[in-house]
């Protein structure tokens, strides 16, 4: 299930509502156990025999804890260990085996002619986001940073939480371990929460999705000009970040709701005047994931300079590859390893010198053409779309950058704004002017937000509209 | 201790209550006239249909389907677009003067199957002019080119000029050309609808006209072009209206032959026999160009019985066709008291066959589905 579908909004939600807050506050055992039963009918919706995947993996993991857990109590590492990279390399086993075996067999036969059948595996939902989740919990175990958890319903419910489940922010369960066992329900959070499912609900489907159009038809359009290849471009890079931190802020919204406070998983990352900054601004979860999991235990910046750019490396061919399961997600990663890198060696200190605009601009070119490495899964097509923006077609402009430019002018400006903290600024004035007027402050955000919340629905809803093309006839 | 009202706590919980009881409480709509389909009613709730998913997909179409108030958020949705200066929502151009156009790019052009069309027609009037038949063909413009001034500005579209000239190569002589006749007649009335991708009667009538005129003689042609009307229904709202359900489109006209009106005819449509063309009944429904024939059939035959034993030996003409040709066979039994229509997206015989009994053969095809269609004319497609 997806947030922005009617069955989410008009059933589950309300459903699930009810029969959380029906349940006294001092009862939290029995809340969790209706967030699992709910997360569970969540992830399995449409699909359910992925609930199956689900709960091996909670099972494993559980009891994997709780052996590292015990061997850790009396400081027993050396016994720990073993188990943990068991535990581990169980994790990536079915995280490869669902994502990978396909990419991994046709690779082969492109380089060996082998002809081997690909199974055709379908990834179930969700499963790069919480196989990160639950490999933090053993690991973090196992460095005497958590307690195992004993209590297999909390466990689970950690693991299955549906805000995050899908699409993250990726939770750490040190993060979230005392909410899950004792948690009140203050109106003042339930009231955030709402306002940031709002706020996410509106950039997923008003921006997000009304912009994706513009980077579809540029983009498939045989020869275009520079202008359009980058407004094409530019138009994907609203799209995924719309898209990408709408739902992380539906997700921490509605986290929210239910009493747990997520950290945040993005922070304006358009606005970055370097890429090293861009990557502490996005996806923060995955970043931060990266770091604590791979780059420091590979020896980080600890073990000399070669080791550490060669350690930069791994990571962001990992980072690549845990985008999808294709090339050009791995070419992805490299460009941002060796962006990285440079920047390490020599660009941060070019762009200490220079006046903020250039960092700004510089960030966000290198930006704008990673995302068409991303959004292009053949490697040439990309190449030959990026020639496009640098004028391979010979033209500066076309009608098709005139038309789009005109008819999409305020959604682009909504979207430039949308992508900078002006609107939270101008929110924080205008809440700062009317504090003491708390009632006409609720009023004018409550209709402000209720006409995102109405739009959007209007928007949503409109997606099923679909007048079946017998006018052909 | 910050003063909260917690007012959007209780907005927003309206509101999803709102949809949420509203769609259980009012009743299933079974069918939407304005997108010509059924509607998801609600579905059974059997353990393999949940475990295969059809269970979940069905009840998520079910509440887009039956959703309180869906037309409306629909609109809502084209007015906010509309507003905003997006004048390309679902498919359509909103033109200047309330007029809405389909909307087709190169994306959506298939140019190779186009061509493979214009081939298979090719080879088709080989085989007719071999047998002494006399082939015609008249691509039908999109309203978008005859209308292009009125389009949004840099708007996008495939490029129609060269699809004519194509299809001027291929069939020379044999080409009907009516783009001058409908540009130059569009200042006298509408020639294409609205809100509706067809021409208009006026279209249709200005479009028989250069088919006579070629055919028969330029006197006909001019009598066909004065004909009288008849308006039959003045409140069509047809399919580019559905996909945008704007109010500002306004509705149309639908106007035919004064003369079919009266004419006694005998319509024979696959097997069947009526008393004339126009099936009244469908101008009370939504789709009202439905009232030429009810709507498209693989075979249909048409005979004026009007004076038929006074009248000398006329000539039969088999016209191959998509719907435009509806709307523009009423102009043309005059001439041609004996017609003939195959719609070869339902016709499933050997074209060539039947036009062995004729004496002319129409082709008349919107560009769009020379592009769109697969048009099989010789041989059974199964």
């Amino acid at each position: 299930m997806v947030f922005s579908s009617s069955v989410f909004l008009m059933t589950f939600i309300p459903v699930t509502l009810l029969a959380y807050f029906i349940v006294p506050e001092r009862f939290v055992k029995v809340r969790n156990v209706v967030l699992l039963t709910a997360s569970l009918i969540f992830y399995g919706w449409g699909e359910p025999k992925y609930i199956l995947i689900m709960l091996f993996s909670i099972v494993f993991n559980y009891v994997c804890g709780l052996i590292i857990g015990k061997e850790i109590n009396i400081n027993n590492k050396h016994r720990a260990k073993p188990m943990l990279i068991f535990c581990v390399l169980g994790n990536l086993a079915i995280l490869g085996f669902f994502k990978y075996t396909d990419f991994v067999l046709e690779t082969v036969n492109q380089l060996t002619a082998a002809g081997l059948t690909l199974p055709g595996i379908a990834l179930p939902i969700g499963i790069s986001f919480y196989t990160f989740q639950t490999m933090s919990y053993v690991i973090d175990v196992y460095r005497n940073k958590v307690k195992a958890q004993k209590n297999i319903i909390i466990f689970g419910t950690y693991v299955t939480l549906f805000p995050q489940l899908i699409a993250g922010p990726i939770v750490r369960y040190s993060d979230v371990e005392a909410m899950l066992i004792d948690r009140k329900t203050r109106p003042e959070q339930v009231e955030d929460g709402i306002r940031r499912f709002i706020i996410g609900f509106g950039k997923k489907v008003l921006l997000a999705n009304q912009i994706y159009p513009v980077w579809m038809e540029l983009s498939s359009m045989e020869n275009i000009s520079a202008a359009s290849a980058w407004l094409g471009a530019a138009a994907f890079t609203f799209q995924i970040y719309f898209d990408f931190s709408g739902y992380s802020d539906m997700a921490i919204g509605l986290g929210k709701i239910f009493g747990f406070d997520y950290l945040e998983n993005f922070n304006y990352p358009y606005i970055s005047r370097s890429i090293t900054e861009f990557w502490r601004r996005w996806h923060m979860s995955l970043s931060s994931w990266f770091k604590e999991y791979v780059y420091i235990p590979l020896g980080g910046n600890k073990k000399g300079l070669p080791r550490q750019l060669a350690n930069i490396l791994i990571v962001w061919i990992l980072t690549g590859l845990w985008h999808g399961a294709s090339w050009n997600f791995v070419a992805w990663g490299i460009y941002y390893g060796i962006i990285l890198i440079a920047e390490k060696l020599c660009i941060l200190k070019v762009l200490k010198k220079c006046p903020p605009g250039v960092g700004h601009v510089y960030s966000i070119v290198i930006i704008v053409i990673g995302w068409v490495i991303f959004a292009v899964d053949d490697l040439s097509e990309a190449i030959r779309y990026i020639g496009m923006m640098f004028g391979s077609s010979g033209n500066l402009t076309d009608t098709a950058f005139s038309y789009f430019l005109e008819s999409r002018i305020w959604l682009i400006i909504a979207c430039a704004i949308g992508s900078t903290p002006l609107v939270r600024k101008v929110c924080g004035i205008i809440s700062k002017r009317l504090r003491e007027r708390y009632i006409l402050l609720g009023v004018v955000e409550t209709v402000f937000l209720m006409a995102i919340f109405v739009f959007s629905m209007a928007f949503l809803v409109s997606g099923s509209y679909n007048p079946f093309l017998y006018f052909r006839f | 201790m910050k003063k909260k009202s917690y007012i959007l706590i209780y907005a927003a919980a309206a509101f999803i209550i709102f949809l949420s009881i509203g769609t259980l409480l009012i009743p299933d709509v079974v069918f939407s006239p304005d997108e010509n389909r059924y509607l998801t009613e609600k579905p059974d709730f059997t353990v393999k249909r949940v475990l295969d998913g059809t269970f979940e997909r069905k009840y998520e179409e079910y509440l887009s389907d039956q959703i309180i108030g869906r037309n409306r958020w629909v609109e809502a949705k084209s007015l906010t677009e509309a507003a905003l200066g997006i004048n390309d929502i679902n498919g359509v151009y909103l033109c200047t003067g309330g007029r809405a156009v389909e909307r087709i790019t190169e994306n959506d052009f298939d140019w190779s199957n186009y061509e493979k069309n214009l081939q298979r027609i090719e080879d088709f009037t080989e085989i007719c002019t071999e047998q002494e038949i006399n082939v015609h063909i008249m691509p039908v413009p999109t309203g978008a080119y005859v209308y292009r001034e009125f389009l949004p500005d840099n708007a996008i579209m495939f490029d129609e000029g060269k699809a004519f000239s194509q299809a001027a190569d291929a069939f020379g002589s044999n080409m009907i050309d009516i783009r001058n006749s409908l540009m130059a007649g569009k200042h006298g009335g509408d020639v294409f609808f609205k809100t509706d991708h067809h021409w208009t009667g006026r279209g249709a009538r200005l479009a028989a006209a250069e088919f006579i005129g070629t055919a028969v003689n330029k006197a006909a042609a001019e009598k066909v072009r004065s004909c009288d009307t008849e308006i039959i229904s003045s409140e069509f709202k047809g399919t580019l209206y559905s996909k945008v359900l704007l109010k500002t489109l306004g509705t149309d006209i639908i106007e035919t032959s004064a003369y079919a009106r009266k004419a006694d005819m005998k319509v024979e449509i696959e097997g069947e026999e009526y008393d004339s063309l126009y099936f009244d009944e469908n101008l009370n429904k939504k789709d009202k160009y439905a009232v030429y024939f009810g709507g498209n059939y693989g075979l249909v035959k048409i005979r004026a019985t009007a004076g038929e034993k006074e009248r000398k030996e006329s000539e039969k003409l088999l016209i191959v066709k998509d719907s435009f040709a509806n709307s523009m066979v009423p102009f043309l039994l005059n001439d041609f008291p004996e017609i003939t229509m195959v719609d070869t997206r339902f016709y499933r015989g050997d074209i060539s066959r039947i036009a062995e009994e004729y004496d002319r053969v129409l082709f008349v095809y919107s560009v769009n589905n020379l592009s769109e269609e697969k048009i099989v004319l010789t041989g059974s497609l199964s």
